[in-house]
């Protein structure tokens, strides 16, 4: 998030707000600030997944993150798949760039 | 919350922060941090299922950008499923209908909208002077918005003068109403979500909440990691995610639900677990009609014929399900039978059933929906936070439209009937009309409407948001019917080109979603309201627009004689709604509020129907009083509905059951989820789902060709012998997302005789390596 | 009764003023300090306007570039338990 706030005035706003903090909750809609507040997009699987597998699987990995695969920050949710679907496989993508490699090559 | 509890909350959010950022996830630099200003953002409910998650858009440059879950909404707190994160794809395909398109010589060119709405309006002109009103209709849609459906309902049963409107809900509700209607005399659930967040047991029947209603199943397992006490027990015919995560699946030979629901019951009655107090106040006992037939010849009628009975009675008839006799329709052992029965009664427990579609697309959709509610009653177990029976809704507002606004053959608004002269009166007083124009009898369910059109008794009909020549059970003969000539005619509103447009005269370029203003109502009776955020492609229309547009042109534009639409409509309809218990608020309340349970009643909404303190219409002292059943003093009724067969059961010829369903990533046709490549690639095409014994003696193994064929039609589809669901032995199962495997042709388009309802879940399949 | 977590992604230099700075906000409680200049904080509020609008607070505070949600928790279980 790009502040494009002058320093002086966001000093001067930030002493505005923390004094008026509790009256927010009554102010109108404020879209933006829910939608920055909001969570980010679920990233897509790039690995195998095995069909009948829940968030107990899933976490063997993600849960402290074991072969390098990323931290799960909200590991009580169990039922990953829901919002974590099936990219596009890592090995896949590789084989393809390398079948492109072996072309370019051949010309 | 206690202070232990509370402080376990906060080092878990502080280790799952560190875990996020030691993770790397997070950007550490200026530059690499995302520039999300200059994006508009604004509130909507979820264009896709029935759970009705809130949903921020972010527009820029008049394209929808990014959408999140919305953190202030109560439904979803900010999470989304998978189908829900890709909105902002869902709208932008290439191939997006821009342009009216009018068949000329076998070919569809393109038109202006006063070319296609005169024609349209001469067509339904020409058959109506010629054949009478009746001989046009409009099929609508449980993802028509509250507007959409209340224009659609007034102009043909308040203009035209025809009782020709069914909307898709009839494929998927239907069975719900009319089991809400005859146990409760009113639709729509007395529980809400809250119910998922506190309650201990849950019942899942024939539902598979992990893939088809994601965010509550999240809230339910989220309930169950807090309280290790909760329990989900899935009662399916076939192993699902919903199976993998619950505490206990319990497989069951289709149809037998009805045994097992008078099972539960008869153990509860043998054994004398039911609440007296509670039966004795709050409850009636009842029995229809039996052999009621299943829908399978043209105009078939059925009309019930209740029965007062008394609780000795209802006894009696439970005497057949004995445990023995019901583990031997159903396989289910005697031993689980009496676990759950007990599990249901013990009064230690707050038990919740919840159900969908294998209750509701059923041939007995409406006794099951009975039989569940029963249990309750038996128990005393409604009404009450945590403890609850919940019909799931599948649509986005086929509560909302369909079922609030009454956008049925036989309905009107709030809960009214064509049949009942004091309601025809209400409603042409609301409307400014003479109540002789509202004819007086349904005309056709669902169903019977394409048959008519086949039969050529319809000429002309309208669809609009929904894909029936793709959904329609024993799709081919539907599918035909469409292009028999002789003066028939089909317009299709949609946005993307589908397997119905293709059988259309006209095709009109429609709006989606959040380039109309618009409001949806979802399965807890929260009533969500959006503003139209960006335009429509090229000259796409809101159909809401398109309607008006047919009643100016047949001479009915003073029905609708408003200047902002949208709120002076909602001021109208909710007329309807006012002091019958299903009150809904200002259109202002719902521009501010993620959504509004009904009944509203000065400013507050109401969680739990029926129930005193949360219901404003029950009197201080009544406890719980179902005020809607003024026939039976605000008592619910206890039905006795026996088990009866399915209509095509599997034999020597069809030996396997074919069940049909959704899947996560795709949403019913998949003609919007269809679209985004990333859902392609997660889930590509329907396959059939075989278990590995039945698909050995095939000679058919994984990922290998197989021709399932049924009386009506046959596909070949790949196999699928261990994906995410698993078909139990004598049973397969395929998604009907795939445009190009129209699995529907297959399916039987047998209904329930009560709620017209078809089962999509039931008919018989041979099955052959291809 | 809402909790969640943020992590603050701080500018050079500026990750002392700014603790200091959030430090004496009632809802919120610094966690950790990391090496690459970010704050672990968490944050508790009575309700979810409350807690948007002090992620807003944090947002607007003199060199702070990004902060992100890493996990919220909702427990409004209060006025349902009879």
């Amino acid at each position: 998030m790009q502040r494009y706030l002058l320093p002086l005035a966001a000093v001067a706003l930030s002493v505005l707000m923390l004094s008026t903090a509790l009256a927010y909750a009554d102010d109108d809609e404020d879209f933006e600030t829910d939608a920055a507040y909001a969570e980010g997009n679920p990233p897509m699987v790039p690995h195998r997944m095995e069909p009948g597998a829940t968030g107990d699987a899933c976490l063997v990995c993600h849960l402290e993150g074991k072969n390098g695969a990323p931290l799960s920050p909200h590991a009580v949710r169990l039922d990953c798949v829901q919002c974590h679907a099936q990219g596009e496989i890592k090995e896949k993508k590789r084989a393809a760039a390398k079948k492109k490699k072996k072309q370019k090559e051949a010309e | 919350m206690d202070l232990s509890r509370r402080d376990f909350i906060k080092t878990a959010a502080a280790a799952a922060a560190l875990a996020a950022a030691a993770g790397g996830k997070f950007a550490e630099t200026a530059e690499a941090a995302p520039d999300t200003s200059g994006l508009k953002w604004g509130k909507a409910p979820c264009r896709f299922c029935g759970t009705g998650c809130g949903v921020l858009v972010g527009v820029k440059d008049g394209k929808i950008v990014a959408t999140k879950g919305d953190p202030k909404a109560p439904v979803n707190k900010g999470l989304n499923c998978i189908k829900g994160y890709f909105l902002s794809k869902v709208l932008n395909g290439k191939d997006r209908l821009t342009k009216p398109l009018i068949r000329k010589g076998g070919k569809m060119i393109e038109a202006s909208w006063d070319e296609a709405l005169d024609l349209i309006a001469a067509k339904f002109r020409e058959s109506i002077d010629r054949n009478g009103p009746d001989s046009v209709a409009i099929y609508g849609s449980g993802q028509w918005t509250v507007f959409e459906g209340y224009a659609a309902a007034k102009l043909f049963k308040g203009g035209i003068g025809t009782n020709n409107i069914e909307p898709n809900a009839r494929l998927c509700m239907a069975s719900a109403v009319t089991g809400f209607m005859t146990t409760f005399a009113s639709d729509e659930p007395m529980g809400c979500y809250d119910d998922l967040d506190v309650g201990d047991t849950y019942f899942l029947w024939g539902a598979n909440m992990a893939e088809c209603h994601p965010v509550l199943f999240s809230r339910l397992i989220e309930n169950r990691l807090k309280n290790p006490e909760v329990k989900i027990i899935d009662f399916g015919t076939r192993h699902t995610r919903t199976s993998q995560m619950a505490d206990q699946y319990i497989k069951f030979t289709p149809q037998t639900d009805l045994a097992l629901l008078n099972g539960i019951a008869h153990i509860i009655v043998r054994d004398k677990l039911y609440d007296e107090n509670f039966i004795n106040q709050h409850a009636v006992f009842k029995k229809g009609k039996t052999n009621i037939g299943y829908g399978l010849e043209d105009k078939f009628k059925f009309a019930d014929d209740p029965k007062p009975i008394t609780f000795d009675e209802y006894k009696e008839f439970l005497k057949t399900y004995t445990p023995e006799y019901v583990s031997g329709l159903s396989g289910v052992p005697v031993r689980t039978i009496e676990e759950v029965a007990r599990l249901y009664a013990d009064k230690e427990r707050k038990v919740n059933s919840l159900w969908t579609m294998g209750f509701n697309q059923h041939v007995r959709g409406t006794w099951a929906n009975n039989l569940v509610y029963n249990i309750h009653l038996l128990t005393g177990k409604i009404c009450k936070p945590g403890e609850n029976p919940m019909s799931l809704t599948g649509q986005p507002s086929a509560c909302g439209t369909t079922r609030e606004v009454g956008t049925f053959t036989h309905r009107l608004p709030a809960d009214m009937v064509v049949t009942n002269p004091e309601h025809r009166e209400k409603a042409a007083k609301i409307w400014g009309i003479d109540p002789k124009k509202i004819p007086d009898k349904p005309t056709y369910s669902a169903t019977e409407m394409f048959r008519a059109l086949d039969r050529g008794d319809i000429k002309v009909v309208w669809v609009q948001v929904t894909n029936p020549f793709q959904s329609l059970p024993n799709l081919s003969r539907y599918r035909k019917g469409a292009r028999k000539g002789d003066g028939r005619f089909v317009i299709v509103s949609d946005i993307y080109p589908t397997r119905s447009t293709e059988l259309a005269d006209v095709i009109l370029p429609s709006a989606s979603w959040v380039e109309k203003e618009g409001v949806f109502g979802n399965a807890e009776r929260r009533t969500q309201q959006w503003f139209k955020m960006v335009d429509p492609p090229g000259e796409a229309r809101n159909d809401l627009w398109q309607t008006i547009e047919l009643a100016k042109r047949l001479g009915y534009g003073s029905l609708f004689p408003y200047k902002y639409v949208e709120k002076e409509m909602w001021e109208e309809y909710r007329l309807f709604n006012a002091g019958q218990g299903k009150d809904l608020a200002p259109y202002e309340a719902y521009t501010k509020a993620r959504g509004l349970r009904w009944p509203v009643v000065n400013g507050k909404e109401t969680l739990y129907r029926y129930a005193e303190g949360h219901d404003p219409y029950v009197k201080p002292g009544e406890g719980i009083k179902f005020y809607k059943n003024k026939k039976d003093d605000g008592k619910a009724v206890i039905w006795a509905r026996p088990y009866e067969p399915a209509a095509e059961a599997p034999d020597r010829q069809y030996p396997f059951w074919l069940c049909t369903g959704r899947v996560l990533e795709h949403w019913h046709t998949g003609t919007m989820t269809g679209r985004v490549p990333e859902l392609k690639r997660a889930y590509g095409a329907a396959v059939c789902e075989i278990h590995p014994e039945d698909a050995k003696k095939l000679g058919v193994k994984q990922g290998e060709k197989v021709k399932v064929s049924s009386r009506r039609g046959s596909i070949v589809l790949t196999a699928d012998l261990r994906g995410r669901g698993k078909a139990e032995k004598g049973n397969v199962f395929v998604a009907f997302f795939d445009e190009n495997k129209l699995i529907n042709e297959l399916c039987i388009d047998a209904y329930c005789p009560i709620s017209g309802e078809p089962d999509f879940k039931k008919c018989a399949v041979k099955l052959e390596k291809a | 009764m809402p909790i969640s977590s943020v992590v603050i992604s701080c500018r050079p230099g500026k990750i002392d003023v700014i603790e200091s700075r959030l430090k004496g906000l009632p809802q919120l409680e610094i966690h950790h300090r990391l090496e690459n200049g970010c704050l672990i904080a968490v944050l508790e509020t009575e309700t979810v306007d409350a807690e948007v609008s002090l992620f807003n607070e944090i947002m607007q505070t003199d060199g702070v570039f990004d902060v992100r949600l890493a996990y919220h928790h909702f427990e409004d279980l209060q006025e349902l338990q009879t």
